[in-house]
């Protein structure tokens, strides 16, 4: 029964029709077969739940973003492409959230990586304490976004004012929250605690991937600490960074949880993304799902594009060790 | 396959009713996580519901956090009029409207929720959401006059069940501590009570302006109290011939900004909490919110001070106003399949027992015409006592406003007081974002 | 005696830079032990006494050790589901060079990409018709079927098994089956005891899949139970810090005991993904 649907299903993908009598006799045919049905047979459970779970919704999700749906009504009106113009045309804030998302993504992406590779460089070296401290960076990692997201709302909020007060450091006294001009700062600098250590990890593995002899041969040669760096460690460390740039940047266009409990992208706008703004319009009162919808398609295509020019750029910038 | 498949729908089906005839109403729970009590209570339902026995398990989405906490308590009270009913209380702060339109979009809306009522209820009304209550007799036992909050073309959907007030709130003991003996009502008292308040060391108000919530609460009293005509104001906003841009509401900024400029250091970073806190220690003296700020002001001080009085809006006396609405207006599921039940707990709600024991708890008035005896917290008694000498009250400005506009009004309020949007900017995107929701 | 000197300022800069960066966490765990008076006052103070009450208030309130329950039950599933059906795919789709197999590793990279919210109101109602509504089951289906960072990282992982060890089984007449279980599986362990920890860590944090299918509270989880405790009109700090540091902890000690198992995998993934 089940290697007869298959059989279809083959036919299906490749093209070709067949009679019975051939498929007995063509034994390579019949190996090609029995390969694609054991893919089948393995991949099935992944696909059909992936299908069913994720891709079915998304395409439903894509579907409403043509339409002018509430959220609610029973009554889904077809209105082709005008919530996507709307968008780009007529909505202010959809566009200010591309901003701020560019902000913190450029300022996520580069502080995430710089430090977490300086950091890993650093502990590298370290030789006496490195597992330990490999283990505590990675520490705030595991915690969840929710959690963390509150956590810093209470050391922004009440620990700096008390820090402050014990202290007179006018540093503490600012406005983390409050001020349009830091309150973004403040959020880039919360999502860079939350994930630097793991960013570190990698690049701590990417080093210790490195051929010793090539350093060493470098030393001999008498090439600085730096120039060791420069030249050898980071063309060799390529692959990591593009690794975690790619994840830190697909992570932070998308960001959501930890600033919608930090700021719910406030004050104002100031730390509104494009998620929070599409969650907002979707979800709050407001009662725009499918408008919603569509920012999210463009979102998604946004993200799609800048991880591939992220990709081939960097990977063409790899070297064979 | 099929056959196991069958064999295993009637064991299900068997051990459903099984439980349906079991005394035990409690939720049946088994580990793998499946879950049957819905269906158990609906054939309870249907099976055998007389007048006093109606046996089910509701789900209750409410606005009111202090319910949820008590939830064990209130099932207990609960019990002794309808022994067979449980309800599960459940309140969320931030996604209320995500939660409850997810659950809408996918039928599994909460047999009861809370909502507003008047014109922000009309989406729910036009797509036959919520039940119609009309045939309940609700008119029996709530105040007539609050029940229209609910109403639409002359037929019942919400049902309001308490009575809130916003008006400013303060530290009775350090009015005291400064001198100021009588409450301020225009706005050059006010600020002469701020002087006195800042001469004796004390922050004179404290914001909360960190939640946008507060943000559009404070924006009600620019508009609400110098305002007449609500329902034709929002008329006229629908055609496109009014603006929230008036004389008077440019004017209240000038009292916004007053306010803001003596709320301390960083007033957009104070959320909620911290005012309610600040207030009851003494550290500020007032507050512009309503009557549930007394629970968490009793964190810090259970003896505090404290009162509420009306918002000075002019150099008229007689303007000084409270805002006071009917809230926790509740609304059925047209969905729900637990109706009878449902509505059995609603009227239990607003019974004397009922409204006597939630009262208790929230410290709130009960719009229940029972004559529940109900012991007010500072605010609520004070604000009652405001409405009652026969000064100014308004009623929520947010039952008038299109749908989303909360939102904004509050973002926007932050942006104005951070200074990253001018007054102009400000009312010119408020209209926008009005026609755009309209249309 | 520069290197020596240089290496102590080295050491001393990474210690001190290692508590400034644990310092927030601390301030949670201290703040927790506080009644709640005192943590207004002053946070940074280390508390007067032991004082546990927030902890007994936690622990206590309706429902925590359920929830916890079912925290650990979600975990489990979720995390077996994900090794079994990722094991499987990610094995085959290594082996299999075709332009379906090429083709479904890119369809795999989409939940990269995509914001859960874009479809999180279709999949709900997908759920419900499902009648999967309320049950752990439906939560851990959703989050196995969104599980590609696992299938990557088996994918890249059994490229290093060689061929021919399947091949040779294949000779000896193994099914298909048997060579997946008897030789692919017992050499993806390591990389299987990785994805467990990370999913492990992973699921028990998620918030806002279990929060939207999960609406009766006799399923819910520890990571809801944390949001709903932030109530609109004030918040309690005291008993707060407390659950967070409760919710958090399995998965504190799950991470210090098994942390060789957590960096290898998110290593295994950077590099082979």
């Amino acid at each position: 029964m089940a290697n007869f649907a298959l059989t279809g299903l083959f036919n299906k993908f490749y093209g070709v029709v067949i009679r019975k009598g051939d498929l007995l006799m063509n034994l390579s045919y019949r190996k090609k077969l029995k390969d694609l049905s054991s893919l089948l047979l393995f991949i099935a459970p992944f696909t059909v739940l992936y299908i069913i779970f994720l891709l079915f919704p998304l395409v439903q999700g894509a579907f409403y973003s043509f339409t002018d749906w509430n959220g609610i009504s029973s009554n889904v009106r077809f209105i082709g492409l005008a919530n996507y113009i709307e968008a780009f045309t007529n909505d202010k804030r959809f566009i200010n959230s591309l901003i701020v998302t560019g902000k913190y993504t450029v300022a996520t992406v580069l502080i995430s990586n710089v430090v977490g590779l300086g950091l890993a460089l650093f502990i590298e070296n370290s030789v006496k304490i490195k597992s330990m401290l490999r283990t505590l960076f990675f520490v705030p990692y595991i915690f969840s976004l929710v959690v963390v997201g509150f956590s810093w709302k209470f050391i922004y909020t009440k620990i700096a004012t008390n820090i402050y007060q014990l202290t007179n450091i006018g540093f503490f006294n600012l406005d983390f929250l409050g001020s349009h001009k830091i309150a973004l700062i403040s959020v880039i600098f919360m999502s860079v605690w939350h994930g630097m250590g793991y960013y570190m990890l990698i690049y701590i593995a990417g080093i210790q991937s490195i051929d010793q002899y090539i350093l060493e041969a470098a030393t001999i040669d008498g090439a600085s600490g730096w120039k060791k760096f420069r030249y050898i460690k980071f063309p060799l460390l390529m692959p990591s960074v593009t690794i975690c740039v790619f994840t830190c940047l697909a992570g932070s266009l998308k960001v959501f949880e930890s600033i919608f409990v930090l700021t719910s992208g406030g004050p104002g706008y100031a730390t509104e993304t494009i998620a929070v703004n599409i969650y907002n319009e979707a979800f709050g009162s407001a009662n725009l799902y499918g408008y919603g919808t569509a920012k999210a398609v463009v979102l998604a295509l946004i993200i799609m594009v800048v991880s591939f020019i992220q990709l081939s750029y960097f990977k063409s910038k790899e070297v064979e060790a | 396959m099929k056959k196991l498949m069958a064999f295993f729908l009637v064991v299900v089906l068997l051990l459903t009713m099984a439980a349906g005839c079991a005394k035990s109403q409690a939720p049946v729970s088994t580990p793998d996580g499946q879950n049957q009590t819905d269906q158990t209570d609906s054939k309870t339902d249907s099976n055998d519901s007389t007048d006093n026995e109606i046996s089910a398990t509701i789900t209750y989405l409410t606005s009111q956090p202090l319910y949820a906490k008590n939830s064990d308590a209130i099932n207990e009270e609960l019990h002794k009029v309808h022994p067979k009913i449980n309800v599960i209380i459940e309140h969320i702060s931030d996604n209320y409207e995500a939660v409850l339109k997810t659950q809408m979009a996918s039928s599994n809306a909460p047999d009861i929720f809370s909502w507003q009522g008047y014109l922000a209820m009309v989406p729910f009304v036009e797509d036959n959401k919520v039940a119609d209550l009309s045939n309940e007799s609700f008119d029996s036992i709530v105040f007539p006059n609050f029940l229209e909050s609910g109403k639409k073309d002359g037929r019942q959907y919400g049902i309001p069940t308490i009575m809130q007030s916003l008006g400013l709130l303060y530290n009775k003991d350090v009015f005291e501590k400064a001198g100021i003996t009588e409450i301020p009502r225009t706005i050059s008292a006010l600020k002469e009570a701020v002087e006195k308040i800042k001469a004796i060391g004390v922050q004179p108000f404290t914001s909360g302006l960190k939640d946008q919530w507060v943000c559009y609460d404070l924006f009600w009293f620019a508009q609400t109290p110098v305002m007449d005509d609500m329902m034709g104001w929002y008329n006229a906003m629908n055609e496109g011939k009014a603006s929230f841009r008036t004389e008077r509401t440019e004017k209240m900024f000038e009292l916004f900004d007053f306010i803001y400029e003596n709320s301390g250091d960083k007033p957009l970073s104070s959320d909620f909490a911290e005012m309610c806190h600040q207030l009851a220690a003494g550290t500020a003296a007032m507050a512009v919110q309503g009557d549930w700020a007394y629970e968490e002001t009793q964190k810090i001080d259970p003896n505090a001070n404290l009162g509420m009085m009306g918002l000075p809006v002019s150099e008229d006396p007689a303007e000084s106003a409270i805002m006071a609405d009917s809230a926790e207006i509740l609304f059925v599921s047209e969905q729900s399949e637990n109706k009878e039940a449902a509505v059995a707990f609603i009227k239990w709600m607003l019974s004397k027992e009922g409204a006597e024991y939630l009262g208790s708890i929230t410290k709130t008035p009960s719009t229940s015409s029972l004559k529940p005896v109900i012991e007010l917290n500072p605010f609520a008694a004070d604000a009652n006592k405001w409405v009652n000498d026969g000064n100014k009250a308004v009623p929520f400005a947010w039952n008038f406003w299109a749908p989303g506009i909360m939102d904004v009004v509050g973002k926007n309020i932050q942006a104005y007081f951070s200074g990253s949007i001018t007054l102009d900017e400000f009312f010119e995107d408020l209209d926008n974002q009005w026609a755009k929701t309209v249309n | 005696m520069v290197k020596t000197a240089g290496r102590v300022i080295m050491y001393v800069f990474l210690i001190v830079a290692l508590i400034l960066y644990l310092f927030p966490i601390y301030l949670i765990v201290i703040n927790s032990f506080k009644p709640f008076k005192d943590m207004f006052e002053s946070c940074l103070a280390f508390p007067k006494s032991l004082y546990l009450d927030n902890y007994i208030t936690a622990f206590s309130s309706s429902g925590f050790i359920r929830r916890l329950f079912n925290n650990i039950v979600l975990t489990f599933m979720t995390v077996a589901g994900v090794l079994l059906v990722t094991s499987m795919a990610g094995y085959k789709l290594s082996r299999v060079k075709s332009k379906l197999s090429k083709f479904l590793y890119l369809l795999y990279t989409v939940p990269f990409l995509i914001p859960f919210y874009t479809y999180m109101i279709p999949l709900v109602q997908l759920i419900t018709k499902m009648k999967l509504m309320n049950t752990l089951s439906g939560v851990a289906l959703i989050s196995i079927s969104s599980s590609s960072f696992a299938f990557f990282m088996f994918h890249g992982f059994v490229k290093t098994i060689p061929v021919e060890l399947d091949e040779s089984a294949r000779i000896d007449g193994c099914g298909e089956f048997r060579i997946y279980t008897r030789i692919i599986v017992p050499l993806l362990k390591p990389i299987m005891s990785s994805v467990a920890v990370l999913y492990a860590i992973w699921t028990w944090n998620d918030f806002l899949l279990p929060f939207l299918i999960l609406n009766n509270p006799e399923k819910q989880t520890v990571t809801i139970a944390v949001y709903q405790m932030f109530g609109k009109f004030g918040s309690d700090w005291d008993v707060i810090t407390a659950t967070l540091v409760l919710a958090s902890l399995p998965m504190v000690i799950l991470y210090i005991v098994l942390q060789k198992y957590v960096i290898s995998g998110i290593v295994a993934g950077a590099m082979k993904g």
